[in-house]
C-alpha cells in the first residue's frame, strides 16, 4: 500500500512539474484541449500584453543572458490557464490581507502583497493607492510646471486651459488619502504644479466634492471616468473656455448592461469585484463629423462604439479594455472636423486617455478639434503649432502623464 | 537559473529527472548529471564556465600530485589552497580592495569591476575540501577529472550550497542508489523548500524591501522592527528553503546531503545558533580552519585569535563590503562575550529570556547584514530604538506591515519545530504510547526538514507495537496532499512572477 501511494505521489508530482511540458506537447500535436487552458492564446487582455515567443537561440544572446530571460518569459507566459493562475494567486494573498484588515479595522486594503491598488470593500471597487510625496516628486512636478508655463508664455496667441483631473490615484477625496501620510494628492498638486502655472494658463477645477461623488464619477474597476461624469466636466470646461456656449445636446445617457467588464484597476490589481462595470455614455446630437487619425481618414464611429455595442459586436475576452474599445484607443493625433460647429475656432486638446470620452463633444463647439497625445505623437507640440492653426489649447491629462519627462519634452522648446 | 524559477521547475527539472533516470548504468548517469550541471551553470553564467572548469582541472592536478608524486605534500596542498583562494579573492574582492585602497591612498587604483562568477564562493570551498581531504587521507583523489567535475559542479548544490564535503560526497559518486523511497522523500523536501522560498520568503521580502526603501525616518520604530522581522524571516526561509530544495533534488538523484539548517531561531545561545544556522559553512570553517589552528584546546589568547580569524573570514566570505565584515566582527564579539563574559549568566536565565536574548542578537546582526550603506544603517538602527517615533512620517496603514501579520505568524511558527513536535506526538499516539519519547531515535528538536519527509521508517515500529497503522498512513497521506497543494500554490506564485531575490545567490 505504501508503494502504491508512493507511485501515485510520484505521478502527481510529475503532473504538477510536467504541466507546462504536457500542455506544450498537446498543443504541438494539435490535440484538442479545453479553451480555459488558454493554450491557443498569444495575447493576454488581463495583462495587456502579447505572450513571449520562444527566443531565437544564438551564441550572442546566450552569452548576454537574453536567451535565458526569453525562455523564462516564454515558460511563464505559456503556462496553462495563466490568467486564472494570476488571479488565483492574488486572491489567496488578498484573503490573508483581508483577514488582517478586518482585525485592524480597515475597509480598504491592498489587492495583493506589493500591489499599487487597493480594494475598497464597502464600495466594492478597486482604486489606485496614492503615491507618497517626497523631494523627488516635488522636483518632478515643479519642473513640469515650469515647462508648461514657458510653453504658454511662448504662445500668447493661444488661450491655454488646464483641466485638473481629480482622480482616485491623486485626490484628497480618495478612500486611501486619509490612510496615508504626505502623498501626491490634490493639495500637493496645487502647491507644486497648478499654482505655479502662471497667469497664461487658466486652471479648471474638477467638480467632485467628496469621496462618494468621486466614486460615482469613476468606474469601480477602471481608473477612467464614466461617460456621465465626463460629460458634466466637459460642460464645465466649455463654460470656462467659451462662456455662454451651449454644450453638445445630450440625446440619451445609456448604460450598456449587456457588456460587463473589469477595467484597468481590476486588471492591474488582479482583483475581480463582485459587480463588474458597464460602459456609461452620454450620446450627443452632433451632425456628421470627419475624423482623421494619424493622417488617415476614418469613419466617425471610430470615436464612439455605440453602434457596435448595439449590434453586440464586442471583444470576446472578458478582460478586453472596454474603455478603449468603446470610446477609442490612444493615438498620436486625431483631427475632428465639424462644419456645423457653433464656432469656426479650432481647439487643441493635449491629453491622455481621459479625453477619449469628451473629444467628440467639443466638436459641437469647435470647427476643428485636434487631439494630441504626447505619449504617441511623432511631432512635438511646437512642430504641430507650426503646421496647424489653433485658437484654444486644453491640457487634459492625469497626474501620471502630464509631469512625465516624455510629456514635458513633447512640449518642445 | 533559480530553483524557484518557472524555467527550472517546469522545464529543466522534469527533463533532467527523466534523462537521468532513463540513463543506463552509473557511468552514463554520472556523465548525464555532469552535462546537466554544466548546462545549469552555463545557463546562469556562460561567461565564467571556463573558470569553473579551470578550477576543477587545477585542483584535480594538485590532488593527483599530493597523493601520487609527493605523498602528504604540504607544499602541493598549500599551492592548491593559494590558487583557490587567489581565484576567489580576485574575482570577488578585487573591486572592494581597489575602491578602499583608492580611498586610503588618495590615488586611483584601477578597478576592473568584474562581475562575480556564479557560485564561486561555494565551489571554491568545495574544491578546498577536496584537496584537504585527499591530503588528510580521508578520500582518494579521483583518477577521472569528470568525477571531480561532477562533485564541484553538482547543480543542486552549486549556487547556494549546502557546502558538501568531498569525503562525504565521494562514496556516492559511484556507490549511490536511486530508490523510490528516497525519490519520494526528495519530492516532499523539494515541496517544503519551494513553499518556504516562494510562499513565505518572497512575500515577506516585499515588506522588508519596502521598509528599507522608505528609510528609517519615514517608517519609525514599528516600521523598522516590522521590516527587520520580515527580513529575518525572508533570509531564513529563503536560504533554508533553497537548501531544502537542494537536498530534495539530490535525493531524487540518489544522493544524500546533510542538512544545512536546524531551526536556528529557537536557539538559547548564540553559540547554539551557529550550530543550527548554515551548518555546512560553519562545519567547513570549523573543520578546515578553526581546528587546524588549534580549535578551542588552546590558551585564551590563542582562542581569541582563532575565533577572530574564523569570524572575519566568515564575514568576508559573505560579501565584499564593510557591512559583512562588521557583521562577522559583531558575531565574534558576541561569541567571545558568551565564552568569557556573560555566557554563564545567560545560561542561568529562564529559557524564554535566553530565547529573547538570541532573537535580539540575530535580528540586530541581520540589520548589519542587510544594509550596506553605513549612513542608512545608522538611520535604520536609530529608527529601531525610537528616534523617529512609532511610525516616522508615515501612517500605520501605508506601512502595510499590518497586512503581513498572517504571513509573519506562519513564518514564526514555521521557524520553530512545531511541525516535527506534532509529528512526534502523532507518532507516539499512533504507536499507542501516551507520551512522546525518543524511542524512535529522533528527538523532535533535532529534526531538520529532510527527516520530516521520511514516514516509511516508522510503519514497522507502529505495526510491531500493534499501533494504529491505518491512522498513521492516513496522516501521512494527508500531509503528502498538503505538500502537493503547497507545491501547486508555489508554482502558481512563480508563474505569477512574484518578487524573487535569492539573497545567498550573490556569493
Amino acid at each position: 500500500m505504501r508503494r502504491t501511494w508512493q507511485i501515485a505521489y510520484l505521478i502527481f508530482f510529475a503532473l504538477v512539474i510536467g504541466s507546462f511540458g504536457i500542455a506544450w506537447c498537446l498543443d504541438k500535436l494539435d490535440v484538442p484541449v479545453p479553451e480555459e487552458l488558454g493554450l491557443e492564446k498569444n495575447r493576454s487582455y488581463l495583462e495587456g500584453k502579447t505572450y513571449a515567443s520562444f527566443p531565437e537561440p544564438t551564441l550572442a544572446s546566450f552569452e548576454s543572458g537574453e536567451f535565458q530571460e526569453g525562455v523564462e518569459s516564454f515558460v511563464a507566459d505559456r503556462f496553462p490557464a495563466r490568467d486564472g493562475v494570476l488571479l488565483a494567486n492574488a486572491a489567496w494573498q488578498r484573503s490573508l490581507i483581508g483577514i488582517s484588515a478586518a482585525a485592524f479595522g480597515y475597509d480598504v486594503y491592498p489587492t495583493f502583497y506589493g500591489s499599487d491598488y487597493a480594494y475598497d470593500a464597502p464600495r466594492d471597487e478597486v482604486i489606485q493607492i496614492l503615491d507618497p510625496a517626497n523631494a523627488e516628486q516635488v522636483q518632478t512636478y515643479e519642473r513640469a510646471a515650469e515647462a508648461y508655463r514657458s510653453f504658454a508664455e511662448r504662445h500668447p496667441e493661444l488661450s491655454c486651459y488646464f483641466y485638473e483631473v481629480d482622480r482616485m490615484s491623486s485626490s484628497t477625496r480618495s478612500p486611501t488619502h486619509d490612510l496615508m501620510g504626505p502623498s501626491v494628492d490634490t493639495e500637493f498638486l496645487d502647491e507644486h504644479f497648478f499654482d505655479l502655472l502662471g497667469d497664461q494658463i487658466t486652471c479648471i477645477e474638477g467638480s467632485f466634492v467628496d469621496t462618494d461623488a468621486l466614486a460615482e464619477a469613476f468606474f469601480r474597476t477602471d481608473h477612467h471616468w464614466n461617460g456621465a461624469a465626463a460629460y458634466e466636466e466637459y460642460a464645465k470646461m466649455l463654460d470656462a473656455m467659451m462662456p455662454g456656449a451651449e454644450p453638445a445636446q445630450v440625446v440619451d445617457c445609456v448604460t450598456w448592461d449587456n457588456v460587463a467588464f473589469y477595467g484597468s484597476t481590476s486588471r492591474s490589481g488582479l482583483c475581480l469585484t463582485d459587480r463588474p462595470d458597464h460602459i456609461v455614455d452620454c450620446l450627443v446630437d452632433i451632425s456628421d463629423y470627419e475624423v482623421t487619425i494619424n493622417g488617415e481618414h476614418r469613419a466617425s464611429e471610430v470615436l464612439n462604439g455605440s453602434g457596435s455595442y448595439e449590434l453586440g459586436e464586442v471583444g470576446a475576452d472578458p478582460f478586453t479594455n472596454r474603455y478603449a474599445e468603446y470610446f477609442h484607443g490612444d493615438y498620436g493625433l486625431i483631427r475632428i472636423e465639424n462644419s456645423d460647429a457653433q464656432t469656426q475656432e479650432s481647439l487643441l486638446i493635449i491629453g491622455d486617455s481621459f479625453d477619449n470620452v469628451v473629444d467628440r463633444y467639443f466638436a459641437a463647439n469647435y470647427a476643428t478639434v485636434y487631439v494630441y497625445d504626447p505619449r504617441h505623437a511623432s511631432l512635438t507640440v511646437e512642430e504641430f503649432l507650426k503646421r496647424y492653426e489653433v485658437d484654444d489649447t486644453l491640457f487634459l491629462m492625469g497626474s501620471t502623464v502630464f509631469p512625465t519627462e516624455q510629456a514635458v519634452e513633447q512640449l518642445g522648446k | 537559473m533559480l530553483f524557484s524559477s518557472a524555467v527550472f521547475i517546469l522545464a529543466f527539472l522534469p527533463v533532467s529527472l527523466v534523462l537521468y533516470h532513463l540513463s543506463p548504468g552509473r557511468r552514463v548517469k554520472n556523465l548525464v548529471l555532469l552535462a546537466l550541471s554544466l548546462l545549469f551553470y552555463a545557463w546562469g553564467d556562460p561567461t565564467y564556465l571556463w573558470l569553473l572548469v579551470l578550477a576543477i582541472l587545477v585542483n584535480w592536478a594538485f590532488a593527483r600530485g599530493i597523493s601520487a608524486r609527493f605523498p602528504r605534500s604540504k607544499a602541493m596542498l598549500a599551492c592548491a589552497i593559494v590558487v583557490d583562494v587567489a581565484i576567489l579573492a580576485f574575482y570577488k574582492y578585487e573591486g572592494f580592495v581597489a575602491e578602499n585602497l583608492s580611498g586610503l591612498l588618495g590615488v586611483g587604483v584601477p578597478n576592473l569591476d568584474l562581475p562575480m562568477p556564479l557560485g564561486i564562493s561555494y565551489y571554491t570551498l568545495k574544491l578546498v575540501t577536496y584537496v584537504v581531504d585527499v591530503y588528510r587521507g580521508d578520500a582518494e583523489p579521483r583518477r577521472n577529472p569528470l568525477d571531480l567535475a561532477l562533485y564541484a559542479s553538482f547543480f543542486p548544490a552549486m549556487t547556494a550550497g549546502p557546502i558538501v564535503r568531498y569525503a562525504d560526497f565521494a562514496p556516492q559518486i559511484d556507490g549511490r542508489k536511486e530508490t523510490l523511497d528516497r525519490f519520494v522523500a526528495g519530492i516532499r523536501l523539494f515541496a517544503i523548500g519551494l513553499s518556504k522560498k516562494v510562499l513565505l520568503s518572497n512575500v515577506v521580502a516585499i515588506l522588508a524591501s519596502d521598509m528599507l526603501a522608505r528609510g528609517g525616518s519615514s517608517i519609525g520604530a514599528v516600521g523598522a522592527w516590522s521590516g527587520l522581522l520580515a527580513y529575518s524571516m525572508q533570509l531564513y526561509f529563503d536560504f533554508s528553503g533553497y537548501s531544502d530544495m537542494a537536498i530534495g533534488i539530490s535525493k531524487m538523484l540518489g544522493f544524500e546531503i546533510g542538512k544545512n539548517f536546524n531551526y536556528p531561531y529557537i536557539s538559547k545561545s548564540v553559540t547554539e545558533f551557529w550550530r543550527r544556522w548554515h551548518i555546512s559553512l560553519s562545519t567547513f570553517f570549523r573543520r578546515y580552519i578553526y581546528i587546524p589552528m588549534g580549535g578551542s584546546r588552546v590558551s585564551d589568547a590563542r582562542l581569541v585569535l582563532n575565533l577572530s580569524v574564523v569570524w572575519i573570514l566568515t564575514g568576508v566570505w559573505h560579501g565584499a563590503a564593510w557591512n559583512f565584515i562588521f557583521w562577522g566582527v559583531f558575531y565574534l564579539i558576541v561569541l567571545l562575550g558568551e565564552k568569557f563574559v556573560w555566557g554563564a549568566a545567560v545560561s542561568r536565565l529562564p529559557g524564554a529570556l535566553r530565547h529573547l536574548y538570541v532573537i535580539f542578537v540575530f535580528m540586530i546582526s541581520w540589520a548589519l547584514f542587510w544594509i550596506s550603506d553605513l549612513g542608512e544603517l545608522g538611520t535604520y538602527l536609530a529608527a529601531l530604538f525610537g528616534a523617529y517615533g512609532a511610525f516616522g512620517a508615515s501612517k500605520p496603514w501605508e506601512l502595510q506591515a499590518w497586512a503581513y501579520v498572517p504571513v509573519l505568524v506562519v513564518c514564526v511558527v514555521a521557524s520553530t519545530p512545531l511541525v516535527p513536535w506534532v509529528r512526534s506526538r502523532a507518532l507516539s499516539w499512533c504507536a499507542g504510547r501516551p507520551r512522546s519519547s525518543d524511542d524512535y531515535g529522533v528527538g523532535y528538536k533535532e529534526v531538520g526538514s529532510e527527516l520530516l519527509c521520511d514516514c516509511s521508517g516508522y510503519e514497522e515500529v507502529i505495526e510491531s507495537k500493534g499501533g494504529r497503522i491505518a491512522l498513521w498512513r492516513i496522516l501521512c497521506v494527508a500531509c503528502d496532499l498538503v505538500l502537493l497543494v503547497l507545491m501547486a500554490l508555489s508554482i502558481m506564485s512563480v508563474v505569477a512572477g512574484s518578487f524573487s531575490p535569492l539573497i545567498y545567490f550573490g556569493f
